[in-house]
């Protein structure tokens, strides 16, 4: 479902997501989000969701990325490896360049 | 930033995201989501039946429970195979492809003569295209349309329906109507109700379907069978209490068959008035200071108009019918009146008979509906070519005809286009279909006629027409 790491040359937390993140799943995504994000040392980072292994997302996981990007700067917030389909998703949701989609 | 502004940008940015997760959707999960909503919408057809008529004092709440039920179900049963996701329809022949695109999220304004039923009718077409929707109610209807509208969206969920597919003012307001109708993020108002809202629609920049007044004329050709004629009028024009936008409104008839027909009206439960009632009646039928129809006798029963224009009628009367001379705004009754109310015109000839027809369908039902009662093939052939209406009904009760799937095989639709002369990009009954944008994938498919003609032969001054035609079309 999520797998974490961290690169400290570059202090960015990379989420590499899998499956289908449906409404169900996000639940305990957010939780899990929302350990390692407390549970981080630093306060200055970056986080990147890596979407390479993802089927489809919910509107709950839409969220989970508005609540990352927020507690993190959206500055310090980007989606990447998005599949053509779900980079379209994110396109027609309007959130492409806020969440920094590629 | 005012309030309705925040509330319509929280409202669409939620329809935005609903609409990305709306396009992973395949046709299958689609359906199963359209069939969830209908099955939802049937099981509380008799509670929002109820619940309208209580909250807006319109109709009647057995008819509506009939409108409910086939928002949900005809309307379910004439979209159900239709292919509204991905590839849609194929000609290897021409070499195109058609693939439907979803338009985005919808605002939806609700009239309060269908409060519930339309709410149904336009989830249903909304999911079916994976469009979000979202309601805006009559600011007299608000309670049962947002119950409506809760009940579609549960049951969305249930079948696995992106989040905020379905959502609704919070409360009914000109100013969130109108910052939710004019917001880029719009892809379409679908707007049902009175001619100031549809003209709002229009203007909000946002492209439209905004359907609004009809004025349907009757013709009973001296063909016609009369008792049949009439038992369709009257089932019709009390439908509900006359609320249907195509129900009937006024009576056309030539002198031949005049009386035999208003025997026939009489014998089945209809009141002709005499002059002075008349007046009393277009008394209260219109507001003076607007020129359009009074809330106060919209649906109203036959007993309520009647008092409300101080004039009486017999117990257990069905349908006014109030003789007429002349067609224009000075005559109110010659315009739409939702109510159990008909103008009736006596005229010479056909001849007079279609004119009569034609100016009631100029005095504001241009692109509406038309009905007509005849055996005579050229005759309504005659009544069809000169109507501008979306609907010609033939021998059907227009409120249910125009709305389809009953009597007809149209499709059934509680959004009727009026087309150009009512200001709509469609004179066709609004349905799913009309919610996609439908792309092309064009393969090469080379027409060799047109390149057998060498481009600088054009430019050859001595070129005629014939030789092109001749070289063109061989």
């Amino acid at each position: 479902m999520i797998h974490f790491s961290f690169d400290d040359a570059t202090a960015t937390l990379r989420c590499a997501f899998e499956g289908r993140l449906d409404s169900p799943t996000s639940l305990e995504v957010a939780k899990r989000m929302q350990e390692k994000l407390e549970g981080m040392s630093s306060s200055s980072f970056k986080v990147v969701f890596d979407m390479n292994d993802v089927e489809y997302v919910a509107s709950a996981f839409i969220r989970i990325c508005l609540q990352t990007a927020k507690e993190v700067g959206t500055e310090n917030f980007s989606i990447c490896n998005t599949s053509p389909y779900l980079m379209k998703t994110f396109k027609m949701s309007g959130l492409d360049a806020e969440l920094n989609v590629s | 930033m005012g309030d309705a502004q925040q509330i319509a940008d929280g409202i669409l940015e939620r329809a935005s995201i609903a609409a990305g997760i709306f396009s992973q959707l395949n046709q299958e999960e689609t359906d199963r989501i359209v069939e969830a909503v209908c099955r939802a919408a049937l099981d509380a057809r008799i509670k929002l039946a109820r619940m309208a008529v209580e909250e807006t004092g319109i109709g009647i709440w057995q008819h509506k429970v009939i409108k409910n039920t086939l928002a949900a179900e005809l309307v379910f049963e004439d979209i159900r195979d239709q292919k509204t996701v991905g590839v849609i329809a194929r000609d290897e022949q021409r070499g195109i492809v058609e693939i439907a695109q979803p338009l985005g999220p919808i605002v939806a304004v609700i009239p309060v003569t269908n409060p519930t039923a339309t709410v149904i009718f336009k989830a249903l077409i909304a999911l079916k295209s994976q469009n979000p929707i979202i309601f805006s109610p009559h600011r007299g209807a608000p309670k049962c349309s947002t119950e409506a509208a809760r009940i579609c969206y549960e049951a969305a969920l249930s079948a696995d329906a992106p989040e905020d597919c379905i959502q609704w003012v919070p409360e009914s307001s000109r100013e969130l109507t109108h910052a939710l109708m004019s917001d880029a993020r719009t892809a379409l108002v679908l707007a049902t109700g009175g001619p100031s809202l549809v003209k709002a629609a229009y203007s909000s920049g946002t492209p439209a379907i905004g359907v609004g007044s009809g004025n349907v004329p009757v013709f009973i050709e001296r063909s016609a069978d009369i008792p049949f004629a009439v038992e369709n009028i009257l089932l019709s024009k009390t439908f509900d209490n006359g609320t249907v936008c195509a129900s009937e409104q006024a009576i056309v008839v030539e002198r031949a068959i005049a009386d035999e027909a208003r025997s026939a009206f009489e014998k089945q439960g209809a009141f002709f008035l005499d002059p002075d009632a008349v007046k009393k009646l277009e008394a209260v039928v219109i507001r003076p200071e607007t020129g359009l129809m009074s809330p106060k006798i919209v649906g109203r029963s036959v007993a309520a108009v009647a008092e409300l224009a101080g004039i009486t009628v017999p117990d257990g009367t069905r349908c006014l019918m109030a003789p007429q001379q002349k067609i224009g705004a000075d005559d109110p009754l010659s315009g739409e009146i939702l109510a159990p109310i008909l103008a009736w015109y006596e005229c010479d000839d056909f001849d007079d008979a279609l004119k009569h027809c034609i100016a009631l369908n100029y005095r504001g039902g241009i692109g509406h509906t038309a009905s007509i009662y005849s055996t005579d093939e050229e005759k309504i052939s005659a009544f069809g070519r000169l109507m501008d209406a979306g609907r010609v009904v033939v021998n059907t009760p227009s409120s249910q005809g125009g709305v389809g799937g009953v009597f007809n095989q149209l499709h059934t639709s509680l959004t009727l286009g009026c087309g150009s002369g009512g200001k709509n990009i469609t004179a066709e009954n609004i349905t799913a279909r009309h919610l996609i944008n439908v792309k092309k994938l064009c393969y090469r498919k080379p027409n060799e006629r047109w390149l057998a003609i060498a481009d600088d032969r054009l430019l050859d001054e001595t070129l005629s027409a014939d030789d092109i035609i001749n070289a063109y079309r061989g």
